[in-house]
């Protein structure tokens, strides 16, 4: 019983599908970051398999993936710190309401 | 078998994450979904990375996120639902998206390139620091600085955007 | 190296399948009656000691010398009647105490009691347990958000500040160690310490990171003098106030699980674990001490670091939240990042004691 490339490839396409469905839904911004997580989620996963199964020697892909995790946590940490001072500021965190610039 | 156990898992906490209505719970099944994939990255023999996935996502972005979401005391967040049409909407944009990455997939021929087994290890944590650190021809050094100044950038940013306005 | 990852790819490559699983049940079984063990033999201890620092006995009554206080104590809140507000959000109510539960028990499964009797020998022990520790704070942020009460979300909060505030100067003391050993192997870091242990070999830098670990370790398991999250005179019983029953005895085993835990890293990363303590060239003495088997130092060093932490609680007085975070952010901090940075060049250099 060998698991084989496809599967985990369909996995991780499955698993930023399930994102996107989210990215479209969702109207608060933590919604959409989570659902963003996924997605990022899903790459690595993507660009782990393809290391494991056809080039298990190299380190490239064990990098690029720290590097990814590296910018979402940057990501989320900006967005977090822009969705504290809405809250601040008494607006809700909805985006579909956010379409002002600075007054 | 343990394989598939996990791909149904990750599948099942990233719908649920997505689909529920308050976004505590989506939060706490990112984390069942994200600490499944440090699980596959076991298997795949990528230890170092489960262990730094575990450390970042859910010691440093999911504590984060409910930190924030504890902050707020907004509807929109025990609430979240959309509306029928734009779930069908949405529904139909991941299917085909979906639908046309299966199609691309099955026309590549992948079935035959099963998991190596243990006798071709995986890169040690040693190798993966060299890599991070070297400066010869395959090295990340300069990545790994723009990005440890990118950190720096991001970590001060945070600060000034949320901190107290002075009176 | 037998890892976990070790028996997963034995699973799906030879189909052992009976193998696994009796792996599984018996570190399931052990870890479980371990942590058991621990948090009674710790409450117990908390006690007497206490007790004896106020010049009073402590527990006297229930058998000799009061030793089974604890078990009828853990009786008493297994007998309980398990509340859960009505406003709570009952999933994250119930999830909350397990996910602590889960981490202390995780955690557990890794420690070397000595070079045979680790249950998990991972490559990655260190990352492992830093790592593990997240849903530890995860498990207190949602207790404290989901009882849906002021103080319960007030302690949940201080408690999830001061948690990941402290997380990093712990971490760097932590790196300063792998710097040094070169490895997170955690019986690969002990066994570099057969010449000397850390916390005296590399000169003042093990020393130094050391006290850092200790501070933040205090820190971490939210024992005095940093137990803002569950002052009772500002916060009744921080995030676990609602809590009752079994939850609150989860809570509670997780918070003496921790304080092992935490010694007990401290234990392995600076004063060597399962090894003997040798003393240079006195060979009868240290054939002497090798006679004590490796289980009992390793048990002997993290109850001495034990007391040491309820030492602090009855000495120091407890600090104010803006102390907490200043002392954390412009004193701790720094100093572990000048710290990691010396350390990295003693490791580089080799400038070590006993070399």
């Amino acid at each position: 019983m060998n698991s084989h490339l496809l599967e985990w490839l369909i996995m991780s396409l499955f698993i930023f599908c399930v994102g996107i469905y989210g990215l479209l839904t969702r109207k608060s911004g933590v919604g959409l970051l989570i659902s963003l997580e996924l997605m990022i989620n899903a790459g690595a996963l993507n660009f782990i398999s393809i290391h494991r199964f056809l080039y298990p020697a190299q380190v490239d892909a064990q990098v690029f993936v720290l590097f990814v995790i590296a910018i979402a946590a940057a990501e989320v940490l900006l967005a977090l710190a822009l969705f504290m001072l809405l809250i601040k500021k008494q607006q809700p965190v909805d985006i579909t309401q956010l379409n002002h610039l600075k007054h | 078998m343990i394989i598939y156990l996990l791909f149904f898992l990750v599948a099942f906490f990233s719908l649920l994450a997505v689909s529920s209505k308050s976004l505590y719970h989506s939060a706490i099944y990112l984390m069942g979904s994200l600490s499944v994939t440090a699980g596959l990255y076991l298997i795949l023999e990528a230890e170092f990375l489960a262990g730094i996935q575990v450390l970042v996502y859910v010691g440093g972005i999911l504590v984060l996120l409910v930190f924030a979401l504890m902050l707020t005391q907004s509807d929109i967040l025990v609430n979240d639902q959309p509306t029928f049409t734009k779930k069908i909407m949405a529904f139909g944009v991941s299917t085909s998206v979906f639908a046309l990455g299966v199609w691309l997939l099955s026309s590549l021929h992948l079935h035959s390139i099963i998991l190596p087994t243990a006798s071709s290890p995986a890169p040690s944590i040693k190798q993966l620091g060299h890599a991070f650190l070297s400066v010869q021809k395959n090295g990340y050094i300069l990545a790994f600085e723009i990005i440890s100044v990118l950190l720096l950038t991001v970590l001060i940013s945070a600060i000034v955007i949320a901190k107290k306005e002075k009176a | 190296m037998k890892s976990l990852s070790f028996y997963i790819h034995n699973l799906y490559q030879n189909q052992q399948w009976l193998d696994f699983i009796l792996y599984l049940g018996l570190g399931l079984i052990l870890t479980l009656s371990l942590m058991s063990v621990v948090a009674l033999v710790l409450v117990y201890a908390e006690r007497k000691i206490a007790a004896h620092f106020q010049c009073r006995l402590g527990p006297m009554r229930v058998g000799w010398h009061g030793t089974l206080q604890t078990v009828a104590d853990a009786l008493k809140l297994l007998l309980k009647e398990d509340l859960i507000p009505k406003a709570a959000d009952r999933f994250l109510f119930a999830l909350a105490p397990f996910l602590t539960v889960m981490a202390a028990l995780l955690s557990l499964s890794v420690l070397p009691f000595s070079l045979s009797a680790t249950l998990s020998n991972m490559n990655i022990g260190l990352l492992f347990l830093s790592a593990i520790s997240g849903y530890g704070v995860l498990g207190i942020l949602i207790g404290g958000w989901a009882s849906n009460n002021k103080w319960s979300l007030l302690g949940a909060m201080r408690a999830g500040a001061q948690l990941i505030s402290y997380e990093l100067s712990m971490t760097l003391s932590l790196l300063s160690i792998v710097v040094l050993s070169g490895s997170l192997n955690l019986n690969e870091i002990i066994a570099s310490q057969a010449q000397g242990w850390w916390i005296w070999r590399a000169h003042l830098v093990g020393f130094i990171s050391f006290v850092i670990y200790i501070i933040s370790s205090t820190a971490e398991t939210n024992r005095t003098p940093f137990d803002m999250a569950e002052g009772e005179s500002e916060l009744t019983a921080g995030f676990h106030t609602e809590y009752s029953g079994m939850r609150f005895a989860f809570f509670f085993l997780s918070e003496y699980v921790n304080l092992f835990i935490v010694s007990a890293i401290g234990s392995i990363l600076f004063l060597g674990g399962w090894m003997p303590l040798h003393i240079g060239e006195w060979e009868s003495f240290n054939a002497l001490m090798d006679f004590v088997p490796g289980p009992i130092w390793f048990l002997l060093k993290t109850g001495a670091l034990i007391f040491l932490s309820m030492w602090f609680r009855w000495t120091f007085p407890r600090l104010r939240v803006d102390q907490l975070m200043r002392f954390e952010w412009k004193f701790l901090l720094p100093l572990g990042l000048i710290n990691l940075f010396l350390s990295s060049i003693i490791a580089l250099g080799g400038f070590y004691f006993f070399p």
